[in-house]
C-alpha cells in the first residue's frame, strides 16, 4: 500500500506539521501520527479535511486523492470569522479547516468585490500587520478557548522605494 | 557543515517548505551550502528559477533573484516575470545586478529602506518562519492579476 504525506494543521498552531501514512488507514492511526507530529494538538476533538464543513468520524479511514493529505485538528466545531471593509462589517461561520483563500473569496462576494478585483485585496487579521497565506487553515489563527476572528480586507501593497 | 547550512538543509527539509511543494507552489531545484535554487510557479503554468543567497540563514534574510540554470547566471532582462506595476516593482532585473528582488524580505533590498519596517510590515523578513516566508510573497505575486501570462 502506498504511503501519503499528511500535512497538519491545528488550533493555535501557527506552523504545518507533517508526516507518513498508508493510504486507507484507520482513524486512530492519523490520531497515533497527530500525537507524534504535533503532540500539543492530540487532545483537540475535532478532525477535519482541508475546506471541509463536517469533522472525520472516528469509523472513518483516511480518504486520499493524490499523495497528500491535508489536515485540521481542533477544539471548535465552527470559527465565527468577521471581515471588516470600507465601514461595512460582514459575518459568517466556517470550518476551522476552512482556508484564507476560502474565506477571501467569501469576504470579497460580500462586500461586492468581482473576482478580478478581489486578487488586489487580502485578509489582514484585526489590529496586527498579519496577512497570513491563503493555505493557512483559518482555525490554526486562533487559540484553544477562542472560536473567533476579525480580519480586514485591504488592498495589496506595491512596492514603491 | 555550517550553522547557516544546517540551517537552510533543515529547513528545506521541514514542513512548511514541503507543504508548498506539495501544493504544487514551488520545488527545489538544488542547494549547495548557502546556495538554494528553487522554481515557483505563475498563474499560466512558468516555472520561474530563483537563486537565493542564504549566507548566516536565519538571522539574515536571504537574497534572490531570477536565474538561468544552464548559463549559471543572472537571467536575461527578457527572461524575468513581467506585468503590471506590482511585478515590475518586485522583479526588476536592474536592481542590484538582477540577484535580489525588490521586496521587503529581501536581505540586499531591505537596506537603505528603514521605511519599510512600518510601510510593509506584512512583508518583513521573519527568521522563524524562514525561507517559506520570502517563497510564499513571491508566489503570490506570480499568481496575481498583475503577472502577464506568457502568450
Amino acid at each position: 500500500m502506498d504511503n501519503v504525506n499528511v500535512f497538519i494543521q491545528g488550533a493555535g498552531v501557527r506552523d504545518v506539521r507533517f508526516g507518513n501514512l498508508p493510504a486507507n488507514c484507520h482513524y486512530k492511526d492519523i490520531r497515533a501520527l497527530i500525537d507524534e507530529a504535533a503532540p500539543e494538538l492530540s487532545d483537540l476533538t475535532h478532525l477535519f479535511y482541508e475546506n471541509k464543513d463536517e469533522p472525520i468520524s472516528h469509523d472513518e479511514r483516511l480518504e486520499c486523492d493524490g499523495d497528500a493529505v491535508y489536515l485540521h485538528v481542533s477544539r471548535c466545531r465552527r470559527i465565527a470569522v468577521t471581515v471588516n471593509f470600507n465601514g461595512q462589517q460582514f459575518d459568517r461561520k466556517f470550518s476551522p479547516a476552512a482556508t484564507i483563500g476560502r474565506l477571501k473569496k467569501w469576504a470579497a462576494k460580500s462586500a461586492g468585490i468581482s473576482k478580478e478585483d478581489a486578487a488586489e485585496y487580502a485578509l489582514q487579521i484585526s489590529g496586527t500587520d498579519e496577512r497570513p497565506d491563503s493555505e493557512t487553515h483559518v482555525g490554526s489563527l486562533v487559540e484553544c478557548t477562542t472560536c473567533s476572528i476579525e480580519f480586514d480586507l485591504v488592498p495589496t501593497d506595491r512596492i514603491n522605494g | 557543515m555550517r550553522p547557516d547550512e544546517r540551517a537552510v538543509a533543515a529547513d528545506l527539509q521541514a514542513a512548511p517548505f514541503q507543504y508548498g511543494v506539495a501544493k504544487g507552489r514551488w520545488r527545489l531545484q538544488s542547494v549547495l551550502g548557502v546556495i538554494v535554487l528553487i522554481e515557483v510557479v505563475a498563474r499560466d503554468g512558468v516555472w520561474y528559477l530563483f537563486r537565493f543567497d542564504c549566507q548566516n540563514y536565519p538571522q539574515a534574510a536571504p537574497t534572490g533573484g531570477v536565474w538561468e540554470l544552464e548559463r549559471n547566471t543572472v537571467a536575461s532582462a527578457g527572461a524575468w516575470p513581467t506585468g503590471g506595476a506590482r511585478i515590475t516593482s518586485v522583479f526588476n532585473p536592474s536592481w542590484k545586478g538582477g540577484t535580489a528582488l525588490y521586496i521587503p524580505c529581501d536581505r540586499q533590498s531591505i537596506d537603505g529602506h528603514g521605511g519599510w519596517v512600518t510601510q510593509y510590515a506584512s512583508m518583513l523578513w521573519d527568521p522563524a518562519r524562514g525561507l517559506v516566508c520570502y517563497l510564499e510573497l513571491v508566489h503570490e505575486l506570480l499568481q496575481s492579476r498583475d503577472y502577464h501570462c506568457a502568450a
